[in-house]
């Protein structure tokens, strides 16, 4: 079959490699109708994350047509249509049954790695290097489902591909960090980052309640689907001082809560943006974080930073004192997407939200290393590519 | 037959009772194969005490004493657990270097260690101490390629949390071609060794399966080749339609 394989830093290579096959009970093969290049695969592009091996196949937002399962698998039918969240869960464990499903104890056959750097191992993901358990991913024309008694979830016919593909991850990311910012009627939240996170963040937050939801990025573009299709007040960090707009916007109180829907490569205007890219070129820090501290600065007394956007490492300058001394709260981790496939599937058939909104780029397979390119310098005109093997 | 030295005493306080004349030093001291070495097994292990032992015979040698002690909560109770870990037979699908487990007469087992290049080790061990549902302590005995001593216990954990199971191990490593072998096939750190397999215990405990990639395809397979991509890029003329609409 055709994959999406990392080659290193910045190389991606469409490859032609062996088909994959039924290994544990509980998998299932998928054959994928579309898959998506989320923001957080360019953290992988760009060498951020560790442990990823040459070779290794891309991809955790994918959906299709299950092919095979293994005898194990009683739930699934050959020729349903699945989304898979892109976090994999056994189902059994502690964490599962508590719906921490991105903690699963059960999925990362690395979990030594993970606990070597982390102290603790989160649940295998697909595509996403080998301390998060090595897993082939989905941008590719077939792709291996482990634990596929749980994670998948079935698509009703009436929905397309693009409406529901969002699913696997950055809907329910986005969605999650809206709820971990426990929303009360008449609440400002205010989200750094309006790519696909943050948009699916600010629509997500008028659906539990917000009043007003302020979107904060440097892409024009990005901008404008926050304004156009999110509804919320935008400001551009390059115009404007962010911590005293914010202030004044909300009468000198701060949002009730802050999304920090960028994570580990913020960029900034600011002194401490600069210092921070300084260091990571220095090898000094992994982890930029201007928009996290321009959250906690600006959040109100006692509110919430919700933090979807993902860090890998240690960061450097956190301003723990003012987070101590206004008792915010922190929210944050890896998605538990199995929670809100089913809610969220049926928002979308009940037509409250048309995840598709995103989509600005529609590409075969084999222009996947074009799309990384555009999707890495084109901030502003492309907010999300996917990709469809039958277009090969 | 003759059993070696290890007492409950060596498996339950480690390193405390190095100086007791016919404990586990004194056991090595007599057996130069026994001597020097590396690492042993079963379930892995690690050099958590490292002592330097004299002995009559043979000038100085070194022998080292391992110890090692971990833990894992899983998610069923401690009968099950005991039950699936006292049919030994079962250990090696998830101890990943053990190739089989095999229970004689008279609570006597032959374990046979993978090793490499197809070397082996093997030694017989006894069950020595078992309270059902809660512990199994096993011993090497005599003629030990590999003397060791370990025991498991399974202990409820507070209400919602299964079990607690925890394992604690002595070991002294052969030497020379054996030590070898054994070296090689565990790498430079038992302890991870042996987490790694209670990890697989609590996944098959668990989720009844062992998670793993291998066999999964990736860009590294033999018969791996890219593909070529395609020459003309359509992407940029739709990035720049949307660019050119946006103001804000």
């Amino acid at each position: 079959m055709k994959a999406v394989c990392w080659n290193g830093k910045r190389d991606v290579q469409v490859m032609k490699v062996p088909d994959p096959s039924i290994i544990n009970p509980r998998d299932a093969i998928i054959k994928i109708t579309t898959t998506a290049i989320c923001g957080s695969d360019l953290h992988l592009y760009d060498g951020y994350i560790p442990t990823m091996k040459k070779g290794d196949i891309l991809g955790h937002e994918f959906m299709g047509e299950v092919v095979e399962v293994g005898n194990a698998v009683k739930n699934l039918k050959k020729g349903e249509r699945v989304v898979v969240p892109f976090t994999i869960a056994c189902g059994n464990c502690f964490f599962c049954k508590r719906e921490l499903w991105s903690a699963c104890d059960n999925s990362n056959p690395n979990a030594g790695t993970a606990a070597f750097l982390y102290g603790f191992s989160g649940s295998g993901l697909f595509g996403y290097s080998h301390m998060m358990g090595g897993y082939a991913g989905g941008q590719a024309e077939y792709v291996r489902v482990p634990f596929a008694d749980v994670g998948p979830v079935p698509i009703p016919d009436g929905l397309s591909d693009e409406q529901v593909l969002f699913l696997s991850d950055i809907f329910p990311t986005g969605f999650m960090a809206a709820e971990n910012c426990n929303i009360q009627r008449g609440d400002t939240i205010a989200v750094w980052g309006c790519g696909p996170v943050g948009q699916f963040a600010i629509k997500s937050a008028y659906l539990l309640g917000a009043e007003r939801v302020i979107a904060i990025d440097d892409a024009p573009g990005r901008l404008r689907m926050a304004a156009v299709e999110g509804k919320a007040e935008t400001l551009n960090f390059h115009d404007v001082d962010i911590f005293d707009k914010l202030t004044d916007m909300t009468g000198g109180i701060g949002p009730d809560a802050c999304i920090d829907a960028v994570g580990l490569e913020a960029h900034g205007m600011t002194i401490d943006a600069l210092y921070d890219r300084a260091k990571t070129a220095l090898y000094l820090a992994t982890d930029r974080l201007h928009a996290l501290r321009q959250a906690i600065y600006a959040c109100r007394k006692g509110g919430t930073v919700s933090v979807p956007g993902v860090y890998g490492g240690f960061l450097d300058k956190f301003p723990f004192g003012a987070a101590f001394a206004k008792g915010l709260t922190f929210k944050m981790g890896q998605t538990n997407v199995h929670t809100y496939l089913r809610p969220l599937l049926k928002l979308i058939e009940e037509g409250r939200i048309d995840p598709s909104f995103l989509i600005t780029h529609r590409l075969s397979l084999n222009e996947a290393a074009d799309g990384y390119r555009t999707f890495k310098n084109d901030k502003n005109g492309c907010m999300k590519i996917v990709m469809k093997p039958e277009l090969n | 037959m003759k059993r070696n030295q290890l007492t409950q005493e060596d498996i339950d306080l480690g390193t405390n009772n190095h100086e007791s004349k016919n404990g586990l030093y004194a056991t090595v001291a007599k057996h130069p194969v026994l001597a020097g070495g590396a690492v042993l097994v079963g379930a892995g292990l690690a050099y958590a005490a490292v002592r330097i032992i004299k002995t009559a015979s043979e000038g100085e040698e070194v022998a080292r004493d391992a110890h090692i002690e971990t833990s894992i909560t899983i998610d069923r109770s401690p009968a099950e657990l005991f039950a699936f870990w006292r049919d030994f037979r079962n250990l090696p699908l998830f101890m990943t270097h053990l190739e089989s487990v095999i229970e004689l007469d008279g609570g006597i087992t032959h374990w046979v260690a993978k090793g490499v290049g197809g070397g082996k080790v093997e030694w017989d061990a006894e069950l020595y101490n078992e309270k059902e549902n809660e512990l199994i302590a096993w011993r090497s005995l005599e003629d030990a390629d590999v003397v060791n001593a370990g025991s498991v216990r399974f202990e409820r954990a507070p209400r919602g949390h299964g079990t607690y199971v925890r394992i604690r191990m002595n070991y002294n490593p052969p030497a020379g071609k054996v030590g070898e072998i054994v070296a090689k096939a565990l790498g430079s750190d038992p302890l991870k060794l042996i987490k790694g397999d209670l990890r697989r215990f609590k996944q098959l405990m668990e989720a009844g399966e062992i998670a793993t990639i291998d066999g999964q395809p990736s860009g590294r397979a033999a018969d791996a080749e890219p593909v070529s991509e395609s020459s003309e890029s359509r992407i940029s003329s739709e990035s720049k339609e949307l660019a050119n609409s946006q103001s804000v």
